[in-house]
This record gives C-alpha cells, sequence and structure tokens, in this order.
C-alpha cells in the first residue's frame, strides 16, 4: 500500500507537472487559433498572388483564363519534342500493339452489348497511340517543370517587397530600395525555407487551415459535379496529389480506393469528375505561397457531392 | 476525501494533457499533406467535341456527319453534355483520326471528344468506329466498332451515344430506345386517337392503328415487342396487346366487367390492371402464359393504377379509401397494404422507377396538375413539372429521366393540345418531344434488344 502511495504520489507529481506544462498551451491554443486564421489568410492571397495586378476575388477568376494560356503553352511546349515523335507515329503503329492490348480487355465486355443490339461487332482495334505519347509527354512535362522552378523561385520573392513599396510609397523614391530589395530577396527566400523548421505546430496547423481554404477557392469552380449519378450520397472520393513548386501537377493525380473505379461506375463517375477539376487549365496551376511549399506540394482531396446536392 | 474528489478533475484534465500530446504527435507528421474538402461545385454540362466522324467517299462523309450531328443532339438534349460548336474545332478530322492533339481541344475548353469513323466496307456494310477521349487526362475512355447496314445508322448513331452516356455518368443511356403515345388529332369534340409509335428523338414515326377506335394508356413489355393498352371496342373499354412485330392484337383476359390501367409485370409474364364493376374497381393480375387471374385487392373503395417495383415484390397504386385519392405500397401478391403519400390534394397514376429508388405520380391540388416524385416509403416528395393539366409519367429505362404530357387550356375547336414532354430528377432540362400531330399518354420502351 505504501508502495501504492508512492507511486501514486509520483504520478501525481508528474501529472501536476504535465498539467503545468501542457494545461497552459492548449488554453492558449484554442484562442489563437481563431484570430491569427484570419490573418493568414489575408497575407497568403497577397503572397498568392505573385503577378499582384488586381486584388478584387472576382476578377480572380476572370484572370486565370488569360493566364490559362499561359500553362496551356507550357504543356505544349513539350510537345515539341513529340514532333519528333510525329514522324515516327507509323513507328508507333507497330510498337503499340503490345501496350494497345490492355485498352481491348475493356471494350471486350462491352461488345455482347453491342452484338446483342443490331449487327455491331464491336472490333477493339486499339491503334491506341496515345499510350506511348502518354507516357512521353507525362515524362516530358515532369521534366520541364523544373526547369520553370529555380526560375519562379527567386521571382515571388522579389515582387512581394516590391508590391508592399509600391502600395506604401512613392514608386519615385525607390529605385535603390527596389534594387536592395532585389539584393535581399534571395537571403529572404533562403531564410524562410530554413525557417520551416521552426514553425511551431500551431502555425503550421493555422497555415494548412488557410491553404485549404485557398485552395478550396480555387478548385471549387472547376468541378462539375456529376449530379444524376446514382446513390451520390453514398460517394465521396479521395484523391492525392503532387504539386511542382509552380503549384501545377507534378504526376498524375491519384484516387485512393482505386478498385472501386473498376466495379462502380457511380464511384467512378465521380472520380473522374474530380480529376477533370484537377486536371482543368481554368483553375490548374494552383496560386499558393512558394515559401509554404513544404505544407502544399501534396495535397489531399475529398472531393463529397452530398451537401452540393442537398442530400 | 475532499482531497480525492479534488484530484479527479485534475487527473482527467492531465490525461486531457496526455493525450492531446499524443495526438499532437501522431497528427505532427500528418501535417505534411494538407487536406481539402471540396464539398460545393458546379452542375454544369460536360463540354463535348464531336467532330463529323470521318469518312473518304461522298457517301461515307454525309453518314459521318449524320451520325456525329445525332449522337450530339441525343447528348445535347439529356442537359449533362454540351457539345461544342464545330467552327472552333482546331485540329481536323483526318488528322485527328491518327491522334488527338489534346492542346487543341483543351484550348476550347473541350473535357471529352468523340473522335469516330465511317467506313464501306466490300461486303456493303458500314463499319463505324469510334473513340471517347478524357481530353484532360489524355486518355481512351472508351472505343468501339460495329459492322451493320449503311441504313441502320441512326441506331447505330443512337447506340454509341448511349455508351458515351453510360460512360461518363455511370448510368446507362436512354437513347436507343422508342416510344409509343396516343397521337391527336382533330378538334377536341372529335378527337381521332390513333396508337403510334417513334423513336426516342421522333424519328421513324408511325401509326400502328387507324384511329377508328379509341385507344388509351399504353404500356411497353420489358421485351420491347409487346405494348398493353386500353381500348374501347362496341362501346366497351378492355385491356389488349399488341405485337409490335406481327401487328397482331389480342383482349386479355375474360372479365364482366371494364377493364382498363393495364401495365406489365417486371419479367413481362404478367399484366396487372384494374377492373371495375358495380362502381367499385380492384386490382387484379393475370399470367399471360396460364391466363390464370389473380385478385389483388379487396375494399370497397377505388383501388387503380398499379405498378409493379422492378423487382416485382411490391407494387404501387392509388386508392381512395383514406378519404382522398392517395398512394398505396403493397406487397406483389397483395396484401400488408401502406399509405405513402400524405400530401394535400390528390396523388393519381403512380409508376414505380426502373431504378427502383423512385415512384412518379400526378398531382393535382386545387386544380394545378403536378409531375412528381417520391421514395417508396413516402420520404422525399418533389414536384417537377406542373400545368393546366400534366398526367401519364413515364420512366426513361435508365430511371433519370420521365416523359409526360401537358395540356394547355384550349380554346374549343382548334384541336389536340396536348404535348410531350420529357424532364430530368432534377427538374431542370425540360423538352418538348416533337411529334407530328398533338400527343399524350406516353409510355418509355426499355433499351432496345
Amino acid at each position: 500500500m505504501r508502495y501504492g502511495a508512492a507511486i501514486s504520489a509520483l504520478l501525481h507529481v508528474g501529472i501536476l507537472i504535465l498539467i503545468v506544462v501542457g494545461l497552459p498551451g492548449l488554453l492558449r491554443s484554442d484562442r489563437p487559433e481563431i484570430v491569427p486564421i484570419s490573418v493568414e489568410l489575408v497575407s497568403i492571397e497577397k503572397l498568392s498572388k505573385k503577378p499582384v495586378k488586381k486584388t478584387p476575388p472576382k476578377p480572380k477568376a476572370k484572370k486565370p483564363p488569360p493566364k490559362k494560356p499561359a500553362p496551356p503553352k507550357a504543356a505544349k511546349k513539350p510537345p515539341p519534342p513529340p514532333p519528333a515523335p510525329s514522324p515516327t507515329p507509323p513507328e508507333a503503329l507497330k510498337i503499340p500493339e503490345p501496350e494497345p492490348l490492355p485498352p481491348e480487355p475493356v471494350p471486350k465486355p462491352k461488345p455482347p452489348v453491342a452484338k446483342a443490339e443490331p449487327v455491331p461487332k464491336p472490333k477493339p482495334k486499339p491503334k491506341v497511340k496515345p499510350k506511348p505519347p502518354k507516357k512521353v509527354e507525362q515524362k516530358v512535362a515532369a521534366k520541364s517543370p523544373p526547369a520553370p522552378r529555380p526560375k519562379k523561385k527567386p521571382k515571388p520573392p522579389a515582387p512581394k517587397p516590391d508590391a508592399f513599396q509600391s502600395l506604401l510609397k512613392n514608386l519615385a523614391q525607390d529605385r535603390r530600395k527596389a534594387e536592395k530589395a532585389k539584393a535581399d530577396a534571395p537571403t529572404k527566400v533562403t531564410r524562410k525555407t530554413e525557417d520551416k523548421p521552426e514553425r511551431s505546430a500551431l502555425q503550421a496547423r493555422m497555415m494548412a487551415a488557410s491553404l485549404a481554404q485557398a485552395v478550396n477557392q480555387q478548385i471549387t469552380p472547376c468541378w462539375s459535379i456529376p449530379a444524376g449519378v446514382r446513390d451520390v450520397q453514398k460517394i465521396s472520393v479521395a484523391v492525392l496529389i503532387r504539386l511542382n513548386p509552380d503549384g501545377s501537377l507534378g504526376a498524375a493525380p491519384k484516387v485512393e480506393d482505386s478498385g472501386r473505379l473498376g466495379r462502380d461506375p457511380s464511384f467512378r463517375a465521380v472520380a473522374e469528375s474530380s480529376l477533370r477539376a484537377l486536371r482543368n487549365p481554368q483553375c490548374m496551376p494552383l496560386k499558393l505561397p512558394y515559401d509554404q511549399y513544404d505544407l502544399w506540394k501534396e495535397i489531399t482531396f475529398v472531393f463529397d457531392p452530398k451537401e452540393a446536392l442537398g442530400q | 476525501m475532499k482531497y480525492m474528489i479534488d484530484t479527479g478533475p485534475f487527473v482527467r484534465r492531465a490525461w486531457g494533457a496526455v493525450l492531446a500530446l499524443a495526438v499532437v504527435a501522431v497528427l505532427a507528421p500528418a501535417q505534411a499533406q494538407l487536406r481539402v474538402d471540396i464539398t460545393r461545385g458546379t452542375v454544369q454540362p460536360l463540354r463535348i467535341a464531336i467532330p463529323e466522324f470521318f469518312g473518304k467517299t461522298p457517301q461515307e462523309v454525309e453518314t459521318g456527319r449524320n451520325m456525329a450531328n445525332l449522337i450530339s443532339a441525343d447528348l445535347e438534349r439529356s442537359g449533362l453534355f454540351k457539345p461544342i460548336d464545330r467552327r472552333a474545332f482546331i485540329q481536323k478530322v483526318s488528322a485527328l483520326r491518327v491522334q488527338p492533339r489534346f492542346g487543341d481541344w483543351r484550348q476550347i475548353n473541350a473535357q471529352a471528344l468523340v473522335a469516330g469513323s465511317a467506313q464501306a466496307q466490300r461486303d456493303g456494310k458500314l463499319k463505324v468506329e469510334f473513340r471517347l477521349w478524357d481530353v484532360l487526362g489524355e486518355a481512351q475512355q472508351t472505343g468501339l466498332a460495329y459492322f451493320t447496314a449503311p441504313d441502320n445508322w441512326r441506331r447505330v448513331a443512337h447506340i454509341i451515344a448511349d455508351e458515351i452516356y453510360k460512360r461518363v455518368t455511370g448510368e446507362s443511356g436512354y437513347f436507343d430506345t422508342r416510344v409509343v403515345y396516343i397521337s391527336e388529332t382533330g378538334p377536341s369534340n372529335r378527337r381521332i386517337k390513333r396508337l403510334s409509335i417513334m423513336d426516342q428523338d421522333g424519328a421513324n414515326h408511325r401509326f400502328l392503328t387507324d384511329g377508328r377506335e379509341l385507344v388509351l394508356t399504353p404500356r411497353f413489355s420489358p421485351t420491347a415487342q409487346e405494348i398493353t393498352y386500353m381500348l374501347y371496342r362496341a362501346g366497351k373499354p378492355r385491356v389488349y396487346l399488341y405485337n409490335i412485330d406481327t401487328g397482331q392484337q389480342e383482349i386479355i383476359g375474360d372479365f364482366p366487367g371494364m377493364t382498363f390501367a393495364p401495365r406489365f409485370s417486371p419479367d413481362g409474364n404478367k399484366v396487372i390492371m384494374s377492373m371495375a364493376q358495380d362502381g367499385n374497381s380492384e386490382i387484379y393480375s393475370m399470367d399471360l402464359r396460364t391466363r390464370r387471374v389473380a385478385r389483388l385487392t379487396k375494399h370497397p373503395s377505388i383501388d387503380t393504377s398499379p405498378s409493379y417495383a422492378p423487382d416485382g415484390r411490391r407494387i404501387v397504386f392509388n386508392s381512395d379509401r383514406g378519404g382522398s385519392q392517395q398512394i398505396y405500397v403493397m406487397n406483389g401478391t397483395g396484401g400488408s397494404v401502406k399509405r405513402i403519400s400524405f400530401g394535400k390534394g390528390r396523388y393519381a397514376t403512380p409508376v414505380w422507377s426502373p431504378r427502383g429508388d423512385l415512384i412518379a405520380f400526378t398531382h393535382n391540388n386545387k386544380g394545378v396538375f403536378s409531375i412528381g416524385i417520391m421514395r417508396p416509403d413516402g420520404s422525399g416528395e418533389r414536384l417537377l413539372a406542373n400545368g393546366y393539366l400534366v398526367e401519364g409519367p413515364t420512366w426513361a429505362p435508365n430511371g433519370r429521366v420521365l416523359m409526360f404530357f401537358r395540356e394547355t387550356r384550349s380554346n374549343g375547336r382548334n384541336g389536340s393540345s396536348a404535348k410531350l414532354y420529357s424532364i430530368d430528377l432534377t427538374g431542370h432540362n425540360e423538352r418538348q418531344i416533337v411529334t407530328p400531330s398533338g400527343g399524350s399518354d406516353p409510355a418509355w420502351s426499355p433499351l432496345v434488344k
């Protein structure tokens, strides 16, 4: 019993220490969460607008379209390599055969339907060269982004100081300062990147919350909800994406529970609508603050149509 | 004791702190990955590019154009697709045949692309191929080829439209279907009503009866080769069966009273209907193979408009046994009657969806008619369309779209004002079905097999 009492006393002391150390932290965390979040939101919006032309939210929606051409162009740039493949298509014809095989199995199940109806014989003649090109393009895309990265990294920080100064002071004063700022910028970048580990868990959480909101606002306009899907209220789709530092997709998005794609057409319809949203050039290179790249380089999206469809 | 009591909350808090720390520790690594919930979006039709199908000879080119036009029209009418104006296309059909340049299609905001070809074969048949491409994902979603008689191109185009619809929405399509309805011509006091049939898009229209006898409430058999309906012959309304292929007509059953409101069972082996006698009407079913008749209701009220659930285990019907006309559900063999509608006004002509999840009905409250839907337990009631007179809902085979007819207030002589309409479950996208003359009492066929 005495031992027990001693142990319990020790435990109590330990617990008291925990309370002293831990509780205040908890209590504090509750309060600050609310206030700082709004602050973070503002700053992030500003940060995310690398091209600080117009601040109103609506313009954002409009601006993207003009910018979109840019991403497509980027996409087109990779194609230049394809031009080389373009002469090869004939070759592709021969090579594709092994790869096309996979698409065949898909058509096969449908043929019966087709046969059943008129006189249609479904010929899965997959000359499907698509695959080879896809791979090429994807690889190209994957490779090409790295080039922009280094360029963009230094740039974004530089404009920020410029932007602030232009807002706060007369432009006339500041060529020198601007130059200085540019000179300083890189160092700031390095500091920021070094700062990452210094973020407290709370800070990271707040940043994550405001980032999530920013991402939500950017993707929502591009998600066209498949309203007619059966049992849509039972479906939500999680998609994992990896992003390049410029906000573009770094690899093909991955649908969680991908096995369900093959056996549940409704799930597949919702999943594909999600993928269309994430690939839509009108929304897609996400505009997010580069200095928090470590927080948003991987994002798990959960697309859930229940609320929107009122079910 | 006091000490102990005081420590209780402390201990709990301490444990709370410990747990909180543990949770933070567990969550910390997870924070590296951002989670974003997308719960809102837009409900916009899918932008789809459907270039003319490739052909070499003028004949093939024309067929290719017609097929692409028909597929566009089918998909557009569904309200779920928005075909893009072909004048915006950048890549030419001949080049598309080799390989889509996805950048060209993204530039015009296409999300899906249909590339097809129509080629005459040596044996005189037509070979039609198509591929559905996911423009943003740069992948083929489906691809099929068909061999058919050249004059059967409409059918193949409908089948292709169904395949595209199915691949994109996850639901089977309804374009390769037909509709029977009552064609109405002439002034309202001498209205000529003929049983008519046409493709779902209004093509291949023909009359099945000559109009000398009054025909009402046609219903398709699940096999699509037979229609059941009510026909007045020698002043007596009776339920008949009509074979579309042979044109043969036969009366169903030998009932003492008038029979009406017939419908097939889901397996096509039975017809369920009402029989009225001595001012009372009850629901009967007749097995078409054995000709055995079964009485399913027994109540002094008027029970009518029966419709089977797709599994055949339940029947929805309407009855005024509760005072006003309302919707009831009972077992497939009769019994276990349960009322499911409780709203104001009168409910009539319930029809069970082929998907099983909904029941469509006609609702009349103070002279305002509506077409509505509710779940089989009576919940989730919604009215989709209304008018001076809307009636006769019938389901597309995929249970997503309803057809019905609407009559506008006619001013005396000038004939029929009844027209056919379709509407989808969202209550949006109401479309008129164009018929040569007025039309009422539509019945949608199952997918043609």
